[in-house]
């Protein structure tokens, strides 16, 4: 299974304080807040958190169906690089791994469950903007966005006559979708 | 406090993080804030600090875990203002 989540960083910027009195308390753990206070680029670990925690909610919400908004329950560590970060958020006792893409402009988490592995997951980041699904199917013929008999996001191709199941994101300019090959 | 005045506090809290201004103005116990009010997560953060000054209530993590719509809020406000009158 895999799940995605972009936080465009601009957007971020003016919709969320985490600055905030207790804002970091309700979603990070005091190991992750420590993360945050030691480095010299918070703000992009806050989000590169954030994204890595909502990627991989993604996919336990996708296994279970059962929603709940607990980023506590999701507990974060990571390699920081230049422009990217691999990194593992453990969620009840599992392991999922992340591989997260950093610019000035945005980032976005990649989160996948064994089987499924980096190699075999692949992502597309597009504009956001109302109709993307259209869109998308415009702009890669040979793609189909559509949705499961659940209303969770799948892609068919249309060379293997197959559906692969997708993760769609979308925060401000940026629209990703991640599936499964 | 009446359920009628929690809501009503409730959506003026709200206000300020959603853009689906007519899902808004018809808020019921049914309405969901991710998919109807399409409220950004990381603004349901805000929305449960704003709920805890305004109310002077302390929300613990399980409770934050379900407010995910207008009917599980209203029940944990309603319950926090009772244990913190008991």
């Amino acid at each position: 299974m895999l799940g995605n989540d972009v936080v465009d960083l601009k957007l971020a910027k003016i919709q969320s304080n985490w600055q905030r009195k207790n804002y970091l308390s309700k979603v990070f753990l005091p190991a992750e807040q420590q993360f945050i206070r030691d480095s010299n680029q918070p703000d992009c670990v806050v989000w590169l958190m954030w994204s890595m925690k909502e990627s991989v909610y993604k996919i336990v919400n996708r296994n279970t169906g059962h929603r709940s908004f607990n980023p506590l329950a999701f507990q974060c560590s990571f390699n920081l690089f230049a422009a990217h970060a691999i990194g593992s958020v453990n969620y009840s006792g599992e392991t999922f791994s992340t591989y997260s893409d950093i610019t000035q402009a945005s980032i976005h988490t990649l989160g996948y469950q064994s089987p499924a592995s980096f190699e075999n997951c692949k992502i597309i980041q597009t504009e956001n903007h109302a109709g993307y699904a259209s869109n998308f199917d415009k702009m890669y013929p040979a793609l189909s966005l559509q949705k499961d008999k659940s209303g969770l996001p799948e892609i068919y191709m249309e060379s293997t006559r197959s559906t692969h199941i997708a993760s769609v994101s979308h925060h401000g300019r940026f629209l990703d979708l991640a599936y499964l090959l | 406090m009446n359920k009628n005045d929690i809501l009503a506090g409730l959506k003026e809290i709200i206000t300020p993080y959603t853009e689906e201004k007519t899902a808004l103005e018809h808020i019921t116990e049914d309405t969901d804030f991710i998919t109807d009010l399409k409220i950004n997560s990381a603004n349901l953060v805000d929305i449960v600090l704003d709920i805890e000054e305004k109310f002077d209530i302390a929300i613990d993590n399980d409770s934050m875990a379900k407010m995910l719509n207008v009917k599980a809020t209203l029940e944990i406000i309603a319950q926090k203002q009772a244990e913190n009158a008991g």
